[in-house]
């Protein structure tokens, strides 16, 4: 039987037993399958391509690592978010921020002169981007998780190390703010009716 | 937590999951019944639609970047993977499949280094070595080699006492003289 053949049809737990055995084969077919979605995770909370490469690298060693330790008490994808979420927040913790644009501050804090004509340069995906980096990384945390990756709250709570409780305040935040960021760069709801 | 006890509050902090399709059949059962005759929870909905679309809306830009990078990213896990493989100790990386080491496995592995029409000559002469080493072997035995029986000095029945026993041998051509001489009495 080929070998990498039947590892690409096996569900994730026994991809992930085979990956503890230290088959590299099947360590690519569970990268293959959760890059994407690992990486645009981790873009989304840091906003910086560079560090998301290098977190992205982390978890994926860590995962080699750590395949054996996994003991299938939580679904193999909140696994992975987990150790995704846990890196991109210690990434972020150990980050210099970067020097805020003042022009560009200015502009977006004072929907004043010269405001429309910025927002209407724009282009809805690249406001949307901006709306999103505003917020907190635990409250894109719980959007992502929640609207992008389908997660239910108790998974949410596995991947962020929290009770469930704290998930739905951080969701009920995370909501009010994203609408006052959406207001401010110009997207509404009768806006997306098109 | 029973479906009866949940305030429009909670009701309204499990919205989102509502909308993704992520409640348990209680909860999804208290919600819908509960959106039925709340026109709050069901504005809230509404805005948690357009939420929902504006984050799940595709980005091709970030798309197409991870598309790109992929090929070297993947080449860079595995090199660290690599890397981290070969500075392990051995005991702890997965058993290699055990080397063919067999005296006939290097023999097989001796004949295996020569082409087809230069293996029956290298059989041959690994044949005719064979049988002059035979021959060799004969005569040595026969005419040079070591006698089958020794000649001892002392007796068995000194051999015979218990412990350690050393059996020193010398050449055929050493008389009694020589060898007593390094034992005076």
């Amino acid at each position: 039987m080929d070998k990498t053949v039947g590892a690409a049809d096996l569900p994730d737990s026994e991809l992930l037993e085979t990956v503890a055995g230290g088959d590299r084969e099947a360590f690519k077919i569970l990268y293959g399958r959760y890059v994407r979605q690992v990486f645009s995770f981790i873009f989304k909370l840091t906003g910086d391509s560079k560090m998301t490469e290098e977190v992205t690298n982390d978890v994926f060693f860590d995962i080699w690592k750590g395949a054996g330790g996994f003991q299938g008490k939580s679904a193999v994808s909140t696994w992975i978010f987990g150790i995704a979420h846990n890196k991109s927040m210690n990434a972020l913790r150990k980050k210099t921020p970067d020097p805020v644009d003042p022009e560009e501050f200015v502009r977006v804090a004072n929907p004043g002169a010269g405001a429309e004509e910025i927002v209407e340069k724009k282009d809805r995906s690249e406001r949307m981007k901006k709306a999103l980096g505003e917020l907190s990384p635990d409250h894109r945390t719980v959007l992502e998780l929640t609207f992008f990756e389908g997660m239910s709250y108790q998974e949410i709570a596995e991947v962020m190390d929290c009770p469930v409780n704290t998930v739905k305040t951080r969701m009920f935040y995370a909501k009010e703010k994203l609408k006052e960021t959406l207001a401010r760069y110009g997207i509404s709801q009768e806006d997306s009716v098109q | 937590m029973t479906a009866e006890k949940i305030s429009h509050e909670e009701i309204k902090l499990l919205l989102p999951w509502y909308l993704s399709g992520k409640l348990g059949a209680d909860e999804l059962e208290t919600v819908k019944r509960h959106l039925s005759e709340c026109d709050d929870c069901a504005g809230e909905i509404e805005e948690l639609s357009f939420m929902g679309a504006a984050i799940t809306e595709p980005d091709e830009a970030l798309d197409a970047a991870i598309e790109m990078r992929l090929p070297d990213m993947e080449a860079g896990i595995m090199d660290r993977i690599n890397a981290y493989e070969e500075a392990r100790a051995p005991e702890k990386r997965p058993a290699a499949a055990p080397v063919k080491t067999s005296a006939w496995d290097k023999v097989l592995g001796f004949f295996e280094g020569f082409e087809f029409p230069f293996q029956l000559p290298a059989g041959a002469a690994a044949l005719v070595l064979l049988q002059l080493a035979i021959i060799i072997g004969l005569v040595y035995k026969v005419y040079l080699g070591e006698p089958e029986s020794y000649v001892v000095l002392s007796g068995p029945e000194e051999t015979a006492a218990s412990g350690p026993v050393i059996i020193v041998s010398f050449v055929d051509s050493a008389t009694e003289a020589q060898i007593r001489k390094p034992f005076p009495k």
